[in-house]
């Protein structure tokens, strides 16, 4: 059985070859060879060689998805597992924007529950660091929540009462 | 780069955070993601589990609540101010349900969102006895004041419910609450209701025979009660599953029988039934079924 084989091409310039089958998983691609039928390669003008290298590697994986097979299921879900445990934050948000961009659901559902697996038990100050994301609350803002807090009132209930006598 | 990721994205992150902690987390990053979370928290979040509350001292107002399952595994307490002067503690959902002593009414309070939520007067207060009260909304965020009912049970065989805003509560008459197998001398044994549950915007109560009824009647329409005489309105409930002979079946040893009801997923509820046998009294049997109008399934299973 021959199969088509894909070429797409990173934003600089290198080429990677995929069989159809594989490259279908992104919709991105398949659209994008049913609507102009490139020549020379798809072009992804969005990923660079490293992060496409990354992607190739899962999609060419992921061809074949076992339908009813436990035990391959397990092995694909381990090699998942794998798949993203020697990647550094940059290069995971990388593939994150990656996958949106070439529509592939699985890996996008992939990188975004690591992300969402490193998140757990980070304090706020991680997260920031992890998203790369300066805190813009203002002291005042800070203040305000604190203090709501402390007094810890927002009472909500039948108006007629004394609700609001008892926490002043 | 990160900080750039489009919102479709932080969608499903946020979908995957697993605990209340991270989501606190999320929310307090910036200024965007707050206003993310907070418009979008509602629909992405699954019920989050239980608290678990521990006091420290009877005189001590703080109380430790410890989040049962706390998914980053750092099983961390968290100590929160209790309301001043309140007693009686139970949860629903991320809300936690006192008896104020000072007001001499149920407070529910959400440790999360800091809301207080005072409910009408119900009764007698040195008569009250509450079984178990019941949020509709789990998450600490109230978006329509119309959705949140609050379910009681207590005295034993009394059954109500109120809208947030409404000055009194609705009453709910529960027909046919004895078996036609049972006899009247067999029902003086009956303790009345055991749990009480929200799904899918109906409220279920079982009662100690076993039998599942449903309100729906006054729940999905928003009707504000704003006279004091509609203190009295009272509404009906219908009769949803009828386990009480299979309980007659499985053991007459029976003697002290409790059911709970708990929500399995979006589609069903599960009764959950412990027996103890009135010779055997340290013999527990678990009785695991799910409620589900399409399917019924009665596995067996046998606890420690």
């Amino acid at each position: 059985m021959s199969t088509k084989k894909i070429t797409l091409l990173s934003s600089d310039n290198e080429l990677f070859t995929v069989d159809e089958e594989a490259a279908n998983q992104s919709l991105t691609i398949k659209h994008l060879i049913e609507d102009t039928e490139p020549e020379n390669g798809v072009p992804l003008p969005q990923v660079h060689s490293k992060i496409l290298a990354k992607v190739t590697e899962y999609l060419i994986k992921h061809a074949n998805e076992p339908d009813n097979d436990a035990a391959a299921k397990e092995e694909l879900k381990n090699w998942d597992d794998k798949f993203l445990e020697k990647v550094n934050h940059e290069t995971l948000f990388d593939l994150i924007l990656a996958a949106n961009y070439l529509d592939i659901k699985g890996l996008l559902d992939l990188t975004c529950q690591t992300v969402a697996d490193l998140m757990n038990g980070m304090s706020v100050v991680e997260v920031r660091k992890l998203f790369n994301i300066v805190n813009d609350f203002t002291p005042e803002d800070e203040a305000e929540v604190r203090k709501r807090r402390k007094r810890g009132t927002k009472t909500i209930g039948p108006s007629n009462d004394q609700a609001n006598q008892s926490n002043h | 780069m990160a900080s750039d990721l489009p919102e479709d994205i932080l969608h499903l992150i946020m979908g995957k955070l697993s605990s209340m902690v991270c989501h606190a987390a999320f929310r307090s990053v910036c200024q965007s993601w707050r206003s993310f979370s907070l418009r979008y928290y509602s629909h992405l979040v699954p019920p989050p589990p239980p608290w678990l509350m521990f006091p420290d001292k009877p005189t001590n107002p703080n109380s430790r609540l410890y989040h049962l399952y706390n998914f980053d595994g750092t099983k961390r307490f968290f100590q929160f101010e209790t309301p001043e002067g309140c007693g009686h503690r139970s949860y629903s959902g991320t809300w936690l349900v006192f008896w104020d002593r000072k007001m001499r009414r149920i407070r529910v309070w959400n440790p999360l969102s800091l809301t207080h939520i005072l409910l009408p007067h119900l009764m007698d207060p040195s008569k009250l006895r509450i079984i178990k009260v019941v949020v509709s909304c789990t998450g600490p965020l109230i978006k329509n004041p119309d959705d949140v009912i609050f379910g009681i049970i207590y005295n034993y065989t009394k059954f109500a419910f109120t809208r947030l805003g409404d000055k009194g509560w609705t009453f709910v008459q529960v027909t046919d609450s004895l078996p036609l197998h049972q006899t009247p001398k067999e029902s003086i044994k009956m303790r009345g209701f055991n749990d009480i549950i929200f799904h899918k915007g109906k409220l279920y109560v079982v009662n100690e025979f076993g039998m599942v009824f449903v309100c729906e009647e006054g729940i999905g329409a928003p009707h504000r009660y704003t006279h004091d005489y509609d203190h009295l309105r009272i509404v009906k409930a219908k009769m949803f599953i009828d386990n009480s002979y299979k309980m007659k079946e499985l053991n007459p040893m029976a003697r002290f029988i409790f059911h709970y009801l708990g929500e399995v997923s979006k589609f069903s509820i599960r009764i959950v039934v412990r027996r103890m046998a009135w010779l055997t009294s340290d013999e527990f049997e678990y009785l695991w079924e799910s409620v589900n109008p399409k399917t019924h399934i009665l596995p067996t299973a046998k606890f420690d």
